[in-house]
């Protein structure tokens, strides 16, 4: 019998105890329920936020090259159309438009000739609305028309065709933000092009095909793995495919740290879950030591009672993985009705049941529900039987051996899960060890906190008697108050780390809402018309707008080492990729001081009024080129050689909506150049918009005016819908969080309501034992806040650097959830144990 | 007279019938006096202690202490007798576990008010006279069974009650141990004129006590 499972003895206890282990199961069940869930709810704000991102590309993906589409290309476009595909062609290209009035000045517009089925997703909006594109007709944009006075009915001149203004352009799906072109738009049918004679030989033009790929569960990774396909399909340097979950930058870069926030949700809901459960286990373990003594003494070998207390936690487990799948099937219909209403889904999402998570989640929940208390079972095991019984055992001991490989375990557990969900080795690894370090850390606190308490109340013994008892019942009965402080201090540590990533993910969101960023550009500002620009745009915008200088050059030597073409025959792809981006024209600007969404990385920036040649490389771009700090480079201005060498490196935030430039030189070196600029502000009102436009066309006729409001508009759309479904994700966290917290307070009852009696029967009264329970309780709590705060500040340090989000402390946000830290154990404390200040006292000490 | 029951009743609902555990008991306990409650198992010894030291209340009839009816004294009342007038004395001692025995032996007092340093200084003497005084700052799960019972003794009559409930005492003592408790019980009782009314099924024990009451069915035979 010494090393087998006593079955009989097994199921009475499970039988005794069922309640206990229900609740066990149902902490680990939060969280395996929120790990079913968050899948189908990640599904819904996906497809959600993908249909958004798909208006914004006005397809699945984008095909375009300034070159003609080879047979070959054609013959996969036709491919993909025979599989259920729509795929639509486009061109796009820039040229002068004249209105044909007597004052009308030419200026530059950027064409895009399409066919009757664009868009393949959004809306082109009109005004008039709905008015068809027939041929020799245009639409015209709006702000354009505004500028150069120009309205409906109106003919205008491209290349050799007269068109007339059928409609003025509100809005097009497909004009993003980092792809804008420097000029108004111009749209005509694909049969109009021929008209203009604008396409000959030698002309600029860009070929588009749009697709959209047939309906799909995943249209991201559809629409990626058509990317693939296609590039492999056509391995050509010159030809560009875009994807729409990339088509926007913005978009992606908050997506992908919105996923990762999700990832980091679901871990720590189960966690949170994980940690509950193993409070509550242990003890419940401390309670059988009585039951473990009496079967050591009757002969049960300690290898028998370790498989009997790991058999009741495998038991939990399951009973957690039943309950916890059933529970976040319930809930993901529940929170996808939420969701659906709260973000205003326009997808049809489907609620599924998926073996393969309910598989998922019986081996995560047997997992945790055997590893956790693991170290626990085995301490109990391997009690001394006459301890027990003499009752010289208050607590288990803490065995060394068995604690180590539990954090082992869990360490490779929690790094193998992290890996598994988010797919990223560097978020799993910072996870894990952030996790295993903060539990470290954690033990050490409530250690050190605990006897701190003891050592207080033992040297101010003059203190009054609720307080001092309340204190000597958190100092003395040191395994609970360290199982408690523990828990909670995790759990709010967890709690708070969440909510200050979650502010600063929403923060780094909001920079990119529309309030806070420029929405006008103005291009093509030549230097002599710079002070009457300037002059006009600061009357409409209240503020200085920020004014670059925009200075065409090529890079001609690295190093000394001239960069050539090479014959493309015998280069690889990669290198054909390489030689097109360092023999292209690039805009550098000048500056003396980096604007407030830069930020140098490595090296120094130059002071005002330097005069020596160097450069600022943005991080990325220098990669690209494989050139760092101290490398020389040469340009050639219009003729004019210039080499500088790197002496900073630099991150841009890209999301700031800012004029920014991958190279920068000192203003004293490129100052001489020829040049124009480039502007970008808010007006002080949009009411001003066309009396703005109206004034600058007048007297600055070249000037594009480009309006990336309707764009931003679409843009806020999707962050907002983002913000509200990591606000929803996050409290649905915390109302797990706390649950659990609650559930192992209310564990403690029994041993509670046992000491209150004893109390009482010596003569306490029971606002006497509220007094003292009040300072125990407001103890735990206030220790609770202290290390919560350490804990949530490093590991939300930790998470934000994971997945690379500015870490902002927002003290008020991270201020409430720490403060019901405070609260939370005394009124929860109060709450479950309010019935042992009336109980009766006799039946209470009988009790077993 | 110091305590008096009158025609105690107490009973009982289970789901298939009221069961009455008490019966019409009554008795009195004079200042100084030692009664011990005897009787088989089950036959309501200790829920008839619960009703004197008003830990229970009856179905029917009333304690009087000094005459006053333990009823009317409201739950404060009761908490605040208990305090001033009664020392307990379990079976299983109900030591506070994480207190060492000398603050156990003075909660009573620091119950009542008293500093923790003049607390401390009269449970030490009590302690002393019990010939504990070399534990004091043991915990309870490091002093043995006799032992806790001693430190029980010295916590029910620190604040010189002027009655104590000892609920078999002895109950979960070696017959050695259990002598040196009943003798400290005794010592109490003759020294301070401490009322004692003690349960117990050991004719031996009930033998020595001034007076012994035997519950019979529910009722004083």
């Amino acid at each position: 019998m010494a090393g087998r499972l006593p079955r009989s003895l097994f199921l009475r206890l499970y039988r005794r105890n069922f309640g206990k282990l229900l609740f066990f199961s149902s902490c680990l069940a939060t969280g395996v329920a929120f790990l079913f869930a968050v899948g189908n709810v990640l599904d819904a704000v996906d497809r959600s936020v993908s249909e958004r991102s798909r208006e914004l590309l006005a397809a699945d993906l984008e095909v375009s090259s300034n070159r003609p589409f080879t047979h070959d290309a054609q013959a996969l476009f036709e491919t993909l159309r025979s599989e259920g595909s729509r795929v639509i062609p486009m061109t796009s290209f820039s040229s002068m438009l004249r209105p044909n009035s007597d004052s009308g000045v030419p200026f530059l517009v950027s064409v895009k000739a399409i066919t009757e089925e664009y868009p393949l997703y959004g809306r082109l909006t009109l005004e008039p609305p709905g008015v068809p594109l027939g041929i020799s007709e245009c639409y015209l944009e709006d702000t354009a028309a505004v500028q150069h006075g120009l309205t409906v009915g109106d003919r205008v001149g491209l290349g050799s065709a007269s068109l007339r203004i059928a409609a003025l352009i509100k809005a097009e799906p497909d004009k993003s933000m980092t792809r804008f072109s420097f000029a108004p738009r111009v749209i005509i049918t694909r049969d109009t092009v021929a008209r203009t004679g604008l396409v000959r030989f030698g002309s600029r033009i860009r070929q588009r095909r749009l697709i959209a790929l047939p309906p799909s569960n995943d249209p991201a990774s559809a629409a990626r793995a058509a990317v693939k396909r296609i590039a492999a399909g056509l391995a050509s340097p010159y030809v560009r495919i875009t994807a729409f979950p990339d088509a926007e930058p913005t978009i992606s870069r908050v997506l992908k740290r919105v996923t990762g926030f999700f990832v980091v949700v679901a871990l720590v809901t189960l966690i949170l879950g994980a940690i509950g459960m193993g409070a509550s286990l242990t003890l419940f373990l401390n309670e059988q030591l009585p039951t473990v003594g009496v079967l050591r003494c009757l002969g049960l070998g300690s290898n028998a009672i370790a498989l009997l207390y790991h058999s009741l936690c495998g038991v939990v487990g399951l009973q957690g993985a039943f309950l916890g799948s059933v529970g976040g099937w319930l809930l993901s219909g529940a929170a996808l009705g939420i969701l659906r209403e709260a973000l205003g889904m326009t997808v049809p999402v489907t609620l599924s049941f998926d073996w393969l998570t309910m598989l998922e989640a019986l081996g995560v929940s047997a997992v945790v529900a055997i590893g956790v208390p693991f170290a626990r079972v085995r301490a109990l095991s391997g009690v001394a039987p006459l301890a027990v019984m003499r009752d010289k055992t208050e607590a288990l001991p803490d065995r060394p051996g068995p604690a180590v490989i539990l954090a082992l375990a869990s360490l490779a557990a929690i790094y193998g899960y992290t890996l598994l969900k988010s797919n990223s080795s560097e978020m799993a690894r910072g996870f894990a060890i952030g996790l295993v370090v903060a539990a470290a850390g954690l033990a050490f606190l409530t250690a050190a906190a605990v006897r701190g308490v003891e050592s207080f109340a033992k040297r101010f013994p003059g203190l009054p008697f609720a307080l001092r008892h309340g204190l000597l019942i958190v100092g003395r009965e040191r395994a609970r108050s360290r199982i408690f402080l523990f828990t909670l201090s995790a759990g709010f540590g967890l709690l708070g780390a969440l909510d200050l990533v979650r502010t600063s993910l929403s923060r780094e969101i909001l920079l990119g809402k529309a309030e806070s960023v420029p929405d006008l550009f103005l291009v093509d500002i030549q230097k002599p018309q710079l002070k009457g620009v300037q002059s006009l745009t600061r009357s409409f915008s209240g503020n200085e707008p920020e004014y670059s200088p925009l200075i065409r050059a090529r890079f001609t030597h690295i190093n000394d080492e001239p960069i050539r073409r090479k014959p493309k025959e015998g280069l690889t792809l990669e290198e054909r990729s390489r030689q097109r981006f360092l023999l292209r024209e690039y805009n550098l600007t000048y500056k003396d001081k980096l604007n407030g969404s830069e930020k140098i990385i490595a090296g120094n920036f130059w002071s005002p009024g330097e005069t020596k040649a160097q450069i600022s490389l943005e991080k990325g771009f220098s990669e690209r080129m494989q050139v760092g700090l101290g490398d020389r480079l040469r340009f050639d201005i219009q003729g004019r050689p210039i080499e500088a060498v790197v002496t900073s490196l630099r991150t841009i935030d890209w999301m700031s909506m800012k004029p920014n430039f991958f190279v920068v030189l000192p203003r004293a070196v490129l100052e001489p150049a020829p040049q124009n600029f480039i502007a970008s502000f808010r007006l002080s009102s949009r009411d001003n918009m066309p009396e703005y436009q109206r004034a600058l066309g007048r007297g600055f006729p070249n000037v594009s005016v480009i309006d990336l409001s309707k764009v931003l508009d679409q843009v806020q759309d999707v962050l907002t819908t983002l913000l509200a479904a990591l606000k929803g994700v996050a409290w649905f966290c915390v109302g797990v969080g706390l649950l659990v917290l609650a559930g192992t307070i209310a564990l403690d009852r029994r041993a509670h309501a046992r000491r209150n009696a004893l109390l009482k029967a010596l003569g306490c009264s029971a606002r006497s034992l509220i007094a003292i329970d009040t300072v125990s309780f407001s103890m735990i709590g206030l220790l609770t806040f202290v290390i919560g705060c350490l804990t949530a500040l490093g590991l939300g340090r930790l998470i934000a650097h994971m997945l690379e989000i500015s870490f902002f402390v927002d003290a008020a946000a991270v201020g409430k959830t720490l403060a019901a830290a405070l609260l939370f154990p005394t009124i929860v404390g109060l709450l479950v144990n309010a019935r042992a200040y009336r109980a009766d006292v006799l039946k209470t000490l009988r009790a077993d | 007279m110091i305590l008096t029951a009158e025609n105690l009743i107490k009973e009982f609902s289970t789901p298939r019938k009221v069961l009455r555990i008490l019966d019409g008991v009554s008795f009195s306990v004079s200042a100084g006096e030692s009664v011990a409650i005897t009787g088989p198992s089950g036959s309501g010894k200790s829920s008839l202690l619960g009703l004197l030291a008003g830990l229970d209340r009856p179905t029917e009839g009333r304690v009087l202490f000094k005459g006053q009816a333990l009823a009317d004294m409201g739950e404060d009342g009761l908490s605040a007798w208990r305090r001033n007038c009664v020392g307990f004395v379990f079976q299983n001692f109900e030591l506070v576990s994480s207190l060492t025995a000398l603050e156990n032996a003075a909660l009573p007092l620091e119950i009542l008010g008293t500093s923790t340093r003049d607390a401390a200084a009269t449970a030490g003497n009590a302690l002393e006279t019990l010939g504990m005084s070399s534990r004091a700052d043991h915990f309870p799960n490091e002093l043995s069974g006799g032992e806790q019972q001693r430190v029980a003794i010295a916590r029910a009559y620190v604040h010189q009650p002027e009655i104590i409930f000892a609920d078999e005492p002895t109950g979960s003592l070696d017959e050695e141990t259990a002598e040196s408790v009943v003798k400290a019980l005794l010592q109490v009782n003759e020294e301070r004129k401490t009322a004692l009314l003690l349960v117990t099924h050991n004719p031996d024990l009930a033998g020595r006590l001034d007076r012994v009451l035997t519950i019979h069915g529910g009722s004083v035979a």
